[in-house]
Formats: C-alpha cells, structure tokens, sequence
C-alpha cells in the first residue's frame, strides 16, 4: 500500500458518528466569529478614550467630594464592623506590587480598548503563559 | 471568509476538532471557538483551512494539557453526554469509542486525515513527523482501529 491509497478502513470510520456539537455551541461560535468580524480593525476612539479617562477621574477623585461621607455614617460604621483591622496606606511607587500594576494595566485597556481586552482562558493557570488570539491571528495571516 | 462558508466548516470540521481537543483537556469546547474566531480574524486566510484548524486546535489542547487542567475521562463522558445534542444510543460505536484505544498523538493523525482530509505531509507536520513517518503510524494506527472494530462486532 502507498500513501496515495486510501486505506480499506477510511470508508468504514467515515460513517461512523461523533459525538454532535453541544446544544447551543454552533450558534456562538458564528455569533462570536461574527462580532470579532465587526470590531476587526477598529480602534478606539478619540472620543472613547475621553469617555474613559474621565469616568476614570471621577470615579477616583470627584465622588468622595461630590458625595462626603459623614463621620459617623452607617456604611462607615458597616465597615468598620466587618474589616476592624483595614488600614488605609499611603501608596507610594516604591510599593505598588506586580498584582496592583496588572490590574490597573488591565482596566486601563477595558477602558481605552474595550471589553474584548479582557485576557481570555485564564483557566489554565499562571504555570503557563495561555497561547493568544493575537498570536494565532498572526499565524493564520502567515 | 463569508457567514456561509464559516458555518460550513463548523459543520464540517467541528466535530472532528472538539473529538480532538476533549481527549486532552477539558475546555474544548473553547477551544475550538478560539481557533474559529482566530480564523475569520486572520487578515490573510491560510491556504488550507481544515489543516490550520487542526493544527491550532492540537496546539492550544496541548497547551492547555501542559499546564495541568485534566479531568478524568470518565467526569468527561458525563459531562459530554449531558451536553451532546442529537441521538447517541448507549452502547452504539461512535468514531471517538472506535479511536479510544490509540495513542493522542496517533488519533490526531486518524482524525485529521479522515475527517479533516489532510495529506500525510500535512497531517504528519501536526505531529512533527514526517509525512511518510506519519503515513507508518497511519497504518499501524488503523490496524489497531481495525481490531477494535472486529471486537465491537
């Protein structure tokens, strides 16, 4: 027998069945290929990136001025009950951790470029770095 | 790549991939999406469809492998069989039963060169072989299918 030869069997394994596509899976596949169609190429915004960078401000500075909270108030004295030994520590660029940089990196880019940022299929543990969509697009476009 | 086209290969090659990626890990249901979405996100669309599939497909179960989330075979049956759609009766023979037996690295070659159609020289670059290294596991490959389907009956 040769490579070029279909083997006997592949007739036989060709009309054997596998399991069917799980229920609903077929349709988010083509929805989810269909969305990725639609933002392919876009970029954010000069106007997003204002919007973002705004809400950024005021959710970080403005709302406890617009908005004091008394002293003595009951969210205050909730708090207090449930976390008694919450200090609040000055953060210095001298103590800000990996984890704190990487999660402000990564509400920087939901902000400036979207949901889609949100890294996906971190499931499979920090052991190892997960293969991007980035990089198989990459391959693909090869 | 049109809707059309696009639908037509999940129907076509879905299966074969999620049969694939499930014997390695537990998400390949993802997978497989990732692999469909990375395909239509490809600004050049590679030559051959079918063979970059399996070949990202196998690449991302593997990573996926390696990092350690497995789950029993068994715990993945019952979730299959909850979540399948379309008639399975118990007991019948189905492609991934007949496949059970051969090495992951020997059914990848079986599934992509029976349902995917992939040439030995294809098939084999999944694997890192060569294509008439792979076309010798093929063989080899198929008698042991060949024996299991002899059993079955």
């Amino acid at each position: 027998m040769t490579p070029e030869e279909p083997h006997p069997l592949e007739g036989r394994l060709l009309k054997l069945p596998l399991p069917g596509l799980p229920a609903g899976w077929r349709d988010r596949v083509l929805f989810e290929a269909g969305r990725a169609t639609g933002r392919r190429g876009r970029r954010p915004s000069g106007g997003l990136l204002l919007a973002g960078m705004v809400a950024g401000f005021i959710s970080g500075s403005l709302l406890p001025t617009v908005f004091p909270v008394p002293g003595g108030s009951k969210v205050e004295g909730l708090q207090t009950r449930t976390a008694p030994e919450t200090q609040v520590v000055a953060t210095s660029p001298d103590n800000v951790t990996p984890e704190d940089r990487l999660a402000w990196e990564t509400r920087r880019r939901i902000l400036v470029d979207g949901v889609e940022s949100i890294p996906v299929s971190t499931w499979v543990g920090l052991a190892e770095k997960p293969v991007s969509l980035d990089a198989l697009i990459e391959e693909a476009s090869r | 790549m049109d809707a059309e086209r696009l639908a037509r290969l999940v129907d076509q090659l879905a299966p074969a991939l999620l049969a694939m990626a499930r014997v390695r890990c537990h998400d390949a249901e993802d997978i497989v999406q990732q692999a469909f979405v990375a395909l239509i996100k490809a600004r050049v669309e590679p030559e051959n469809h079918a063979a970059w599939l399996f070949g990202t497909v196998r690449k991302l179960a593997l990573a996926s492998q390696r990092a350690g989330v497995r789950r029993a075979r068994r715990e993945e049956k019952v979730a299959r069989s909850e979540s399948q759609a379309g008639p399975d009766p118990a007991g019948a023979l189905d492609l991934e039963r007949a496949l059970e037996a051969l090495d992951p690295d020997d059914r990848d070659l079986v599934l992509a060169r029976t349902r995917g159609g992939l040439s030995f020289e294809e098939a084999g670059r999944l694997t890192g072989l060569s294509a008439a290294t792979a076309w010798r596991r093929y063989q080899a490959a198929m008698e042991l299918v060949r024996a299991k389907l002899e059993g079955w009956e």
